[in-house]
């Protein structure tokens, strides 16, 4: 029953700071504003490159893989149509899904958790700034949007760089095209790819952001919080991953 | 507005904890006038923390008249006589928390102007030279380009106090004034909020942990222990009860 409860609270979290940003009519947006591209930054840029890295290495693997399972059958026509789906509709928002769960999740956590217990969101408040409007939406939105953006670049990466790199050894007989590999990437294998990671950095910031607003006014408390929030990321970004994959190999 | 009106409103309270039961007449727990320094002596979890987080509208006051624990209704923080939401009530209720709670991450010239530069044309006017003004009379100018996560608790403390007195306010509810300062930091700002209260008829509620400031600088001392608030008449006197305060109201409003 409490984690129905909790479970609630997460998803109506960003109804919350919708409200909160309906009843501040506009104030503070330029703040709000730099605050959320600040944290669109933090969200995709910063790991980028290593989670480029291994969105290559997953496009090598399932290049090779696929090329040594049907490349020499009648089904060596779908080889791009693998690669295209494989790494930028499931791989990749998985791993942008973990990561997003493992550092921005609990990196927003444990500040959101340290300024509650420093009285940092008291003060806003006492101020007259609703925090699920100055502190929370912002955040909301900059690691979705920053999750959307690191999926896509990142899928654009593994596929490039599988595609590429399966060509440059040339090994097992890869003959497939760059043209074909593009040409095989559907627009709802994208959408879904979007939708995957856009959900995965909505629940994962709206995970964190209500732990840390409840959590305990010390050190220990903020700890707790973050497992927790942790735990939840985790549970909630598979379900999410797998849910858009059955809905995506059903369709 | 004519003097009477003026009369009227110098002698109403400021700010009153009421008492509410389902049947009959509001009880008042707690008032303050116009002017006033009340001490509340005890531990933050005797109640302290609760009330003050109360008093500021932070958090429903789960409080009641002595002797009537059973009586349901429930307890209410008024300012003026009303009572006000909660974005209503910043320009009337400074709080100093105990670590400052300025924002990490951004100087403290940020956080000064802060709520000013949020609330925009709704800011009072002439913020910004009360701001300067405060700054000079804190100290803080050698601060204010520094990251708040630079500074140590007694800047912090300083620059809590400054934004929250630039807003000219009614109220102002001020955690463990002993804190973070050194001697002669704290008699100035003891000295500042003496002026304030005498010439701009700020009330100030302390929270004091130690009954630091019960020998002088305050008016009326509260006592809190075990979540019961008593009144202390003179140091001599023997303390009335006048309301138990619920001590783990963090832990309930979550």
């Amino acid at each position: 029953m409490r984690g129905v409860t909790e479970l609630a609270k997460i998803l109506s979290l960003p109804l919350v700071a919708a409200a909160a940003t309906a009843r501040a009519r506009g104030k503070g947006a330029s703040l709000v504003v730099s605050t959320t591209l600040a944290q669109v930054t933090h969200t995709a840029q910063r790991p980028f490159v290593p989670l480029a890295l291994v969105a290559a290495l997953l496009g090598v693997v399932v290049a090779f893989a696929a090329n040594k399972t049907i490349g020499a059958t009648t089904f060596s026509g779908h080889l791009a149509q693998v690669l295209a789906v494989a790494v930028t509709r499931e791989l990749t928002p998985l791993v942008v899904s973990l990561v997003l769960v493992a550092r921005t999740g609990n990196q927003l956590t444990i500040q959101l958790g340290l300024m509650r217990a420093g009285h940092e969101l008291d003060a806003l408040e006492v101020s007259g700034i609703d925090p699920y409007y100055f502190v929370v939406l912002p955040r909301v939105v900059g690691v979705t949007l920053g999750a959307m953006a690191l999926a896509v670049c990142c899928g654009a990466v593994g596929m490039i760089g599988g595609h590429g790199v399966a060509r440059l050894i040339g090994a097992l007989g890869y003959t497939v095209t760059a043209a074909e590999v593009f040409n095989a990437l559907a627009v709802r294998d994208l959408a879904i790819a979007l939708l995957k990671s856009g959900l995965c950095g909505l629940l994962v910031a709206s995970t964190s952001c209500h732990f840390a607003l409840t959590a305990g006014r010390s050190p220990v408390g903020v700890r707790e919080a973050a497992e927790r929030a942790a735990l939840w990321g985790f549970a909630l970004t598979l379900v999410i991953n797998l849910g858009l994959s059955v809905y995506g190999f059903a369709g | 507005m004519t003097n009477e009106a003026d009369d009227a409103r110098a002698t109403s309270p400021v700010l009153e904890l009421v008492f509410y039961p389902t049947r009959g007449e509001p009880i008042p727990l707690l008032e303050l006038r116009a002017g006033a320094a009340v001490a509340i002596v005890g531990d933050a979890s005797a109640g302290r923390d609760a009330l003050l987080r109360a008093l500021a509208g932070l958090e429903p006051p789960y409080a009641r008249p002595e002797g009537d624990e059973r009586v349901p209704g429930e307890a209410r923080v008024l300012l003026d006589g009303r009572l006000k939401r909660r974005r209503d009530r910043w320009r009337s209720v400074g709080v100093v928390f105990e670590q400052g709670g300025l924002w990490t991450g951004r100087s403290v010239r940020f956080n000064l102007e802060l709520p000013y530069r949020y609330h925009g044309r709704h800011a009072p006017a002439g913020w910004r030279d009360r701001l300067e003004e405060l700054a000079r009379e804190l100290d803080l100018h050698d601060a204010l380009a520094r990251r708040v996560e630079d500074t140590d608790l007694s800047i912090r403390r300083r620059a809590a106090l400054a934004r929250e007195l630039a807003k000219e306010p009614r109220v102002l509810l001020f955690d463990e004034p002993q804190l973070g300062l050194s001697d002669a930091e704290r008699e100035r700002v003891l000295e500042l909020l003496e002026r304030r209260r005498s010439t701009r008829g700020v009330a100030v509620v302390f929270g004091d942990p130690d009954g630091y400031l019960r020998p002088f600088k305050v008016d009326r001392v509260l006592e809190l222990a075990d979540g019961q608030l008593r009144r202390v008449a003179a140091p001599s006197a023997r303390p009335r009860r006048i309301a138990s305060v619920d001590a783990p109201l963090e832990r309930r409003a979550r």
